[in-house]
């Protein structure tokens, strides 16, 4: 369905349940500004509409497609069992632009992770030949970069933490600060400040035309590419998708994340997956090597596949050791009858490993004609 | 006791004609959002209204789950370190040692 800005009308009405009400009455409350986001169609302009943790069934007289999202202000209404939900983005906007922001990015599509590698190594060449004011700023994106990398021995929160500065959700995240500001004093926008596009563009900024300017708008165009297929994805529920660089002894290698959360409900079976994860990453010791992750109240189940056979036994020892570990993070929350963790190790081919070609494989793209035969 | 009135809730798209003309525009309420926010906090913004239009739609809304970035965490740490062993592990092919060169 090709979403229509203009078929908007100026008002979705809802009707609720008395438990829902009571629902209402704790997230929505009059004055908060809240984003809701649309988890499912029932058919009939019937949706699911998830605000945070809480969803809400409404019945709507316009059409709303899954995935789509959109920031409202909570009113009053003009009864006392009313409220009013005022929209404050535009939710048609995606749809509208998403298709020819698509058409400008697949054709120079490469993974972000990678081409930071590249831009760090550019640079250290590049800085012999650069005027001292170019030098001085290619020498603090140097080290700006390398804090994007993931290192030996992270944690969860290191890893949480590039993720979050990957520059991804930089303009959401402005988004939300001039939204949200004063609404959620706690929030902690530190961050931000060191997110990776905000310091591409600060050196953009502060360097003059020549090679360095040249490799950060490289750099931007790669991070901005990313940015318009993780909006696709997020349009028609694929997971979401990042790569950064990893430390591999003297060197640094990309590893490619892929996670999809799923809402688990009381009437879902236990073993139901409430994380789904790929990831891709080839070491130097290892090669390709892919893991492919499910998680929740049965365990965490892992699939590891590597391309060389000889890895497999050896591999398959040692992941005792990760199983252990794994079922310590896990243990509270699986239920008795689970193992926490069960890892197993595979030989597959280099074709099963490789995930690259899932970047693209995106339902947003596979239901639209967004490129023809002449691209 | 009876359960209270089911609230109703009215979704409100605050000015239709207006809204029309900022799609059609690319620009209005959310650049000028995202600019402010970045204004404020000293921060750099593209010069492409559209591109950051856009790319504030990525749903940052919901983080990711403390225990699952720790799974994904361990398990790069240790594809890596298993590898690593495993190699140095591996008796490597002989290599002849001073002295030992074969000549043909």
């Amino acid at each position: 369905m090709d979403f229509s800005p203009y078929d908007l009308p100026n008002h979705l009405m809802a009707k609720n349940s008395a438990a829902q009400a009571r629902q209402h009455g704790e997230v929505l409350r009059v004055g908060r500004v809240l984003r809701g986001h649309v988890v499912e169609t029932f058919g009939d302009r019937a949706y699911l509409i998830r605000v945070g943790k809480h969803r809400f069934s409404l019945q709507a007289d316009v059409d709303l497609g899954v995935g789509q999202s959109f920031f409202f202000r909570v009113e009053r209404g003009r009864t006392q069992d009313e409220l009013r939900l005022t929209i404050l983005t535009d939710p048609g906007l995606t749809e509208f632009r998403l298709q020819d922001a698509l058409r400008m990015v697949l054709c120079q599509e490469r993974p972000l992770g990678e081409l930071m590698i590249e831009l760090i190594a550019h640079l250290e060449s590049l800085e012999a030949e650069l005027k001292p004011k170019e030098r001085e700023a290619s020498q603090r994106l140097r080290a700006d970069l390398i804090d994007h990398v993931l290192e030996v021995g992270s944690d969860g929160v290191d890893l949480g933490d590039v993720l979050e500065r990957s520059g991804l959700g930089y303009e959401a995240t402005l988004l939300r600060m001039g939204l949200l500001e004063g609404n959620e004093p706690d929030f902690d926008w530190v961050g931000i400040d060191h997110d990776l596009k905000a310091e591409l563009l600060s050196s953009l900024s502060a360097v003059g035309e020549g090679p360095l300017a040249q490799e950060l708008v490289r750099a931007l165009g790669a991070l901005e590419a990313e940015q318009i297929l993780q909006v696709a994805r997020q349009a028609e529920g694929d997971p979401n998708h990042w790569t950064f660089p990893v430390r591999d002894g003297d060197n640094l290698t990309t590893a490619s994340l892929y996670i999809q959360h799923r809402e688990v409900t009381e009437f879902d079976p236990l073993s139901t997956p409430k994380w789904r994860v790929t990831l891709a990453v080839a070491f130097q010791a290892t090669g390709p090597v892919r893991a492919d992750l499910t998680m929740g109240a049965g365990g965490v189940t892992m699939r590891v596949l590597v391309t060389d056979p000889k890895l497999v036994a050896p591999m398959q020892e040692r992941a005792k050791k990760l199983q252990h570990v794994l079922a310590e993070i896990v243990d509270v929350g699986v239920a008795a009858e689970f193992l926490p963790a069960r890892v197993s190790v595979f030989a597959a081919t280099a074709e099963d490993v490789d995930v690259s070609r899932r970047h693209l494989d995106i339902a947003f793209l596979r239901n639209r004609k967004v490129l023809d035969l002449r691209g | 006791m009876s359960d209270p009135q089911p609230l109703k809730l009215f979704l409100h798209y605050p000015d239709k004609g207006r809204a029309t003309r900022r799609i059609a525009e690319g620009k209005g309420d959310l650049y000028q959002r995202v600019k402010d926010a970045a204004e404020g906090r000293g921060l750099p913004l593209g010069s492409n209204q559209d591109l950051v239009q856009l790319c504030a739609r990525v749903d940052v809304g919901e983080r990711l789950s403390g225990q699952l970035l720790d799974v994904v965490a361990e398990t790069i740490g240790w594809l890596r370190a298993a590898g690593h062993a495993v190699v140095s592990e591996t008796p490597s092919p002989v290599t002849p040692q001073p002295g030992e060169e074969h000549h043909a």
